[in-house]
């Protein structure tokens, strides 16, 4: 009995020494940066008093500044506009992809791996070459275009701002495609193959047996899905930040390279705080969707 | 009958290739761009190069500074991160996956949320912290910064592998007379192998493609990784494409190359952790 409780001692010791070096980092370089990040943005931090400390606190002034800008506005409009439409394409692409490659065929399972290679791939890399291919002059994209006669002239599709938000977002779809494929490719697999039997002896035809069967068995991947797929995007940066730079104007311009340009172009760090601050708030807003998703998951284990 | 499903298959399965063809076209115009002698870009190229010209690779930029040296500071950075990940990340996951208390779920919870985080939200934070720590253009400090995005991510998979081993197999072990750290690393990282590896190769993908760290802590030409020169490139030298390309291959292709060889692994990997969380 006593060795027991010396056993559970022990265990509790190894616990924290297990977790402790992880915590300690955890804090130091993301809880304490968050934290300084909210007390910075209620400053006025900039470039000439950050290193001397002689910064004040302001209340809320900085967040009426950043709020009484356009650019604030539309910058959550787009970066709202930017991930709607995002979903919209990736997720049914997505699908239609992961139906196909489950069906039983020689190679399926290597090709759909291989397609999962554009969600790998760095997204400054993606934004180069989609930035090359939707090139007015001699991107691949204005030339297929003129060739199948669908347009007379080149587009110039980062110079204006609807088109400019259609590159950004092909570029953005092409590498969320295959992260929606996999994940409903692998939810897939546990639909058992005998609901889709009975369900064909009752006379259910394809389009009725995906939306009464597969859509319903899926649910929580799919809900998954959409919400990772939202975090994800929602915080869209290097591809933004690269291809259009918030351009033209501020057509593309998003919450996170507003905080990036205020912080570190502007040199104005507590505005980039407080824009940063708001990006956060609505991120979590779908957030605490998530960790409900996995923390639910985690109880019924 | 039979001949009518091979037919299937076949039509499947060209169906299969085709559409893998299409989607990774971009792939393959950027590699065969960055194989284009100069020039070749403006003059309506044609599917495939005229000629094989590697100049792109080899040749210094204006700054004096050939790919090599920022290959080689991109391999500093992501190895280095990637190290710092997997020492604290694996002890990590398996102790938030054995234990339980209410620590734990707080645990839990700000891995979570870390994994969610935008850059930005500690980008100003940590520049301003590591310009008084002197980690401003220095390749620990885009370390440490790195490992906020993959640790998260890979505590994440990680938990998910070792809650999934039967808890006999420590049991068995403590019997035998296994500590709890022996148990640890003789039993629990072998038998969940699989799963490092995925977060190895992960944690290295995102370390390996940052831009943004790199951007705002990194401005000493040597010092620059790759991702970092891809984006400064495209400004500075505009138009020549096949330089661009080329910069971007050496960006994608070890991610390529690892990614064929530990397909398996991280596809597998992948979906475990991310749907069950």
């Amino acid at each position: 009995m006593k060795k027991k409780k010396g056993y559970f001692f022990r265990k509790k010791m190894t616990f924290f020494a297990f977790v402790l070096p992880g915590a300690i980092y955890m804090t130091v370089m993301i809880i304490l940066p968050i934290l300084s990040n909210i007390i910075m943005s209620f400053q006025d931090v900039n470039l000439m008093n950050f290193a001397s400390g002689d910064t004040h606190f302001i209340g809320l002034a900085m967040y009426q500044d950043i709020f009484r800008d356009k650019v604030m506005w539309t910058s959550i409009w787009n970066t709202l506009w930017f991930t709607l439409w995002c979903l919209i394409f990736q997720f049914p692409i997505g699908f239609a992809m992961a139906m196909f490659f489950s069906k039983d065929f020689k190679g399926s399972r290597f090709l759909r791996g291989i397609n999962v290679i554009a969600w790998m791939i760095p997204m400054v890399a993606v934004s180069g070459i989609f930035k090359y291919m939707f090139n007015s002059d001699i991107g691949i994209i204005n030339r297929i275009l003129l060739d199948l006669h669908i347009i007379k002239t080149p587009v110039e599709w980062l110079a204006h701002g609807n088109t400019a938000m259609a590159s950004i977002i092909a570029a953005n779809v092409w590498k969320g495609v295959p992260f929606n494929m996999i994940l409903l490719a692998t939810a897939l697999t546990t639909v058992p193959a005998d609901v889709y039997e009975s369900a064909s002896i009752d006379g259910a035809n394809q389009i009725q047996r995906f939306f009464y069967i597969t859509v319903p068995l899926l649910k929580p991947a799919i809900i998954s899905v959409l919400t990772l797929g939202f975090i994800y995007t929602f915080k869209v940066f290097d591809l933004v930040y690269v291809m259009t730079g918030g351009g033209p104007g501020s057509s593309t311009e998003m919450l996170s390279t507003l905080a990036y340009r205020y912080s570190f172009n502007e040199y104005n760090f507590s505005q980039g705080a407080a824009v940063a601050n708001v990006l956060f708030v609505l991120l979590m807003l779908v957030g605490v969707f998530y960790i409900r998703i996995v923390t639910k998951e985690d109880e019924e284990i | 009958m039979k001949m009518k499903t091979s037919a299937r298959h076949m039509l499947l399965m060209t169906a299969g290739i085709v559409i893998t063809l299409l989607f990774l076209f971009p792939l393959y115009w950027m590699i065969t761009t960055s194989l284009r002698p100069p020039g070749e870009t403006f003059t309506d190229p044609s599917f495939f190069p005229s000629t094989i010209c590697l100049d792109s690779y080899v040749l210094e930029n204006e700054h004096g500074v050939t790919l090599f040296t920022y290959l080689k500071n991109s391999c500093i950075v992501s190895i280095g991160s990637t190290l710092i990940t997997m020492v604290l990340a694996i002890p990590a996951s398996y102790g938030l996956a054995r234990f339980k208390n209410k620590m734990i779920s707080v645990g839990l919870f700000v891995f979570l949320v870390a994994q969610m985080l935008p850059s930005s939200l500690i980008l100003t934070p940590l520049f301003v912290n590591f310009s008084k720590l002197g980690l401003i253009n220095n390749h620990i400090g885009v370390m440490l910064a790195d490992a906020t995005i993959t640790i998260p991510f890979a505590v994440i998979i990680l938990r998910t592998y070792f809650k999934d081993i039967p808890k006999e197999l420590e049991e068995a072990a403590i019997i035998d007379g296994c500590g709890p750290w022996k148990t640890f690393i003789k039993i629990m990282v072998p038998v969940s192998s699989s799963g490092i590896i995925t977060a190895l190769s992960m944690s290295l993908f995102m370390a390996w493609g940052d831009m943004v760290f790199s951007l705002t802590f990194l401005n000493q030409e040597n010092m620059k990784t790759l991702p970092l020169i891809l984006y400064k490139a495209m400004g500075e030298l505009g138009v020549r494409w096949e330089i661009l390309m080329a910069y971007s291959t050496v960006v994608v292709l070890p991610i390529l190359i690892i990614f064929i060889i530990m397909q398996r692994y991280i596809v597998n990997g992948l979906t475990a952790g991310a749907v069950k969380g």
